[in-house]
């Protein structure tokens, strides 16, 4: 009941932000990059709440839960990629004037086919993120409201849709701004309500300590497998089961050797006080690896080190945060922006590590079913029964829908522009039909394909987009010698690896077996490779250098108050006002108007 | 078009804002009100003193020894949003970049590289070989501080400030860079 209304507030709230900010929005820079005047605390709280994602809000903490200690790499990588942002990308990148990652491409290298290979990716990577986090939004409504997993998948589309179509990046950077502090604020509330409820308990201390157990339920408990998995016993336990185990029917109290059994979806498993928790397959059973690192092994070293390199350089290769800092006035701005935006991120991943660590001692039996992802929706009513817990629940949920919101906001925003100004024509009309087409092949996505946990998923498109878009933008703003046959070729060759990887890895689940380590965190591999290709063709191709490169060079790296700075889109599309000034003055575009607006300078600059 | 760019040695000392030497020849100041048929920026000797002179960016992209230098040539500047667009004009003229401003712009992507590329090595030593770290060595894990781990520690809390301070002082160091390079465009 509660979470209902919590629900309901956020998607009215963020409708009517959304409202608000569409109101004056009628031209194609304000639905492409906001007419690239919004402030960088603004943008920046922007920025963060479109990074938060259901990946940040629900998995973090459903990971830790999980896999422990080494699960925080994950909330590192997101904010360290802020950093490698910030040091090679936002200032450049934002001087080019591009308005979109594929217009960045040709303004550096000007190539249409690069470009054209460009707008591939940045529609790969942002369906396959997109497709978690209406997945995710199922999921949360389902555990708030009990209504069925579709309906909040087509509830998220649809109010993302709207907000979108209403007004683009214009109407989402105020939604997403009061999102960021939604999600703090629905995050930090809980974390300090239920870590005072944890400390207050008298057995606080001695459930924290390491043991070589694995985790032991408090209470008795019935849990019921909503899909089938492979659970690890390592303390011999009896228990009753009526479902089926092993491939057969069994209804009866039955005593589990340790070893591995797979268990039937809908079996439901009874347990008795005290009883220790079987634990699914690939994650550590006993409490002491949870709470010590790297006790994997040479492989989950390996996906460490994996892991730190799609998350570090992944995020400045995502286009729905690349695009976000076009909306950046100047370079200068851009650079405060992310900086601002390090303290924002982490700010926010303190609490949903402490969540993740109390669903540790108060909801092990998530580690049976694997639904981590839904161990901060649950928290809440396990630790506090009755009414308090049924709002903090609440809260949570609400928190968890602006996640979705935002996020998917800001991936429709940045896809819908590339396919609109790349495929069709750029016009408000067409970003509105992209935005159509590529919501609802997103929905149709989300509701086809099975869900797995979000962190995994969005983990993969960080390393598909640090294979990609990262080696493109590094090499593409510091070294002058890349050309577009090299670029081409490096994402081409980064980002099939990437994808191989990810079929393989989807194929060998299939399979029942745990995919290799390298199918599943290819970023290691993938990026260097990326990497090194695009160096080898471009100096292979050398004749193809653009001879423009010093002059582009010059006008990313350049201070801002030189004014090299030229943007693009106002070059490509202009407003009444610009349109005047790009063909008085060659596609020159200052924010600040330095002389009068009247009709005698629009008619003369549209005669000429 | 490009010939005059070089040309404004003699008005180096008019200081900006001062009235129009003859203000009768000059009938307004809006550029916008001018026939549609004026190319922008056109020489046009006595219609109004330059706007900020000697301390235009492109100046420096000219060779100083072209007859631009002549003393009888004077370059005119109609009002501030021109001058804008004479900035843009220097970009069409620095596709054909004398070797001066190539250099300059060189070394200003030299610096801030190396300012750039100097802390992500830093921060990758420093957070990259913390699993190295605890793969080598397990004691490490067994420390703790004040009831809490060191891994957890290390990992859970350190890194956010750590990766603030470090883009804190890589903005201090791109700015302090870009300051250098306007100021070395205003020397020339």
């Amino acid at each position: 009941m509660w979470g209902v209304g919590a629900l309901a507030f956020v998607a009215v709230l963020t409708f009517l932000l959304g409202f608000v900010g569409a109101r004056k929005a009628n031209t194609t820079p304000d639905f492409l990059v906001a007419r690239r005047a919004v402030s960088t605390t603004r943008n920046a709280a922007a920025i963060s709440g479109e990074y938060l994602s259901a990946a940040s809000f629900l998995s973090v903490a459903g990971l830790i839960l999980k896999d422990g200690v080494d699960a925080l790499w994950y909330p590192i990588g997101f904010t360290a990629g802020y950093l490698a942002l910030m040091l090679f990308v936002a200032a450049p990148l934002r001087r080019s004037g591009a308005y979109t990652l594929p217009d960045f491409a040709e303004a550096r290298l000007g190539s249409t086919r690069l470009r054209h290979w460009c707008t591939f990716f940045v529609v790969c990577i942002g369906v396959l993120y997109l497709v978690p986090q209406l997945q995710s939004a199922g999921l949360t409504l389902t555990t708030a409201t009990r209504l069925p997993t579709w309906v909040g998948t087509a509830v998220v589309s649809a109010v993302v849709v709207v907000n979108v179509l209403g007004g683009g990046m214009r109407a989402i950077t105020l939604v997403q701004a009061f999102q960021y502090w939604a999600k703090l604020l629905a995050i930090a509330v809980p974390t300090f309500v239920l870590f005072a409820v944890f400390l207050g308990r008298p057995d606080a201390g001695e459930q924290a300590q390491a043991s070589d157990r694995p985790p032991v339920l408090t209470e008795a408990k019935t849990i019921t497998l909503p899909e089938s998995v492979r659970l690890q016993v390592t303390e011999p336990i009896t228990l009753t089961v009526h479902g089926v185990v092993r491939g057969e029917q069994v209804d009866a109290r039955v005593y589990w050797a340790p070893g591995s059994y797979e268990v039937g979806a809908g079996t439901e498993l009874d347990f008795t006080a005290g009883s220790t928790v079987p634990v699914v397959e690939g994650s550590p059973t006993r409490s002491v690896n949870w709470l010590t690192p790297q006790t994997g092994g040479f492989n989950e070293l390996f996906q460490t080190y994996s892991l730190i390199f799609a998350t570090f350089l992944g995020t400045m290769g995502l286009p729905h945060v690349l695009v976000r800092f076009y909306t950046n006035p100047d370079g200068r701005a851009a650079r405060g922006t992310a900086l601002h935006v390090l303290s924002l991120l982490g700010l926010f991943y303190l609490f949903p590590t402490v969540l993740g660590v109390l669903s540790r001692l108060f909801l092990p039996e998530l580690l049976v079913t694997g639904k981590t992802d839904t161990a901060v929706l649950m928290l809440p009513e396990a630790m506090l029964p009755g009414m308090a817990g049924q709002i903090l629940g609440a809260v949570v949920a609400a928190g968890a829908f602006a996640a979705f919101l935002s996020t998917s906001s800001g991936l429709l925003v940045s896809v819908a522009g590339v396919v609109s100004t790349d495929i069709l024509r750029g016009r408000v009309r067409e970003f509105r039909w992209a935005t159509v087409l590529t919501g609802a092949v997103a929905v149709s996505l989300a509701l086809v394909l099975p869900r797995s946990d979000a962190s995994m998923t969005v983990a993969m498109s960080f390393a598909l987009a640090a294979s990609t878009f990262c080696p493109l933008l590094v090499l593409g703003i510091w070294w002058r010698g890349l050309t577009w046959v090299g670029a081409v070729s490096g994402m081409v060759t980064g980002g099939g690896l990437v994808m191989v990887a990810m079929v393989g890895s989807v194929l060998s689940s299939y399979r029942g077996s745990e995919p290799h380590a390298l199918l599943q965190q290819p970023a290691l591999v993938t990026v260097p490779v990326a990497f090194l290709v695009m160096v080898v063709v471009s100096k292979a191709t050398s004749r193809l250098l653009p001879e423009d490169v010093s002059r582009v060079l010059l006008r990313m790296h350049a201070p801002d108050r030189l004014g090299f700075m030229r943007d693009r889109d106002v070059a490509r599309f202009g407003t009444d006002e610009e349109r005047a000034r790009a063909a008085s003055g060659g596609g020159r575009h200052r924010r600040l108007t330095l002389r009068p607006r009247s009709r005698t300078s629009e008619q003369q600059g549209d005669e000429k | 078009m490009s010939g005059e760019h070089g040309s404004t040695g003699q008005d180096a000392g008019q200081p900006p804002g001062q009235p129009p030497e003859h203000p009768n020849e000059h009938p307004n100041d809006e550029p916008d009100r001018q026939p549609a048929h004026q190319p922008d920026g056109v020489w046009a000797p006595d219609r109004q003193p330059p706007a900020r002179p000697a301390r235009e960016p492109w100046q420096l992209f000219a060779d100083p020894d072209t007859p631009a230098r002549k003393p009888r040539r004077k370059r005119v500047v109609l009002a501030d949003s021109r001058r804008r667009g004479r900035v843009l004009r220097t970009i069409i003229d620095l596709e054909e970049q004398t070797s001066v401003g190539e250099k300059l712009v060189e070394d200003l992507v030299r610096t801030q590289a190396k300012a750039a590329f100097g802390l992500a090595a830093l921060v990758v030593g420093a957070l990259g070989a913390l699993p190295l770290a605890f793969y080598l060595f397990p004691p490490l894990a067994e420390v703790s501080l004040a009831g809490v781990r060191l891994p957890w520690l290390l990992l859970a809390v350190l890194p956010y400030p750590v990766l603030y301070a470090i883009g804190h002082w890589y903005r201090r160091l791109a700015e302090a860079n870009e300051k250098d390079f306007v100021n070395t465009v205003d020397r020339n």
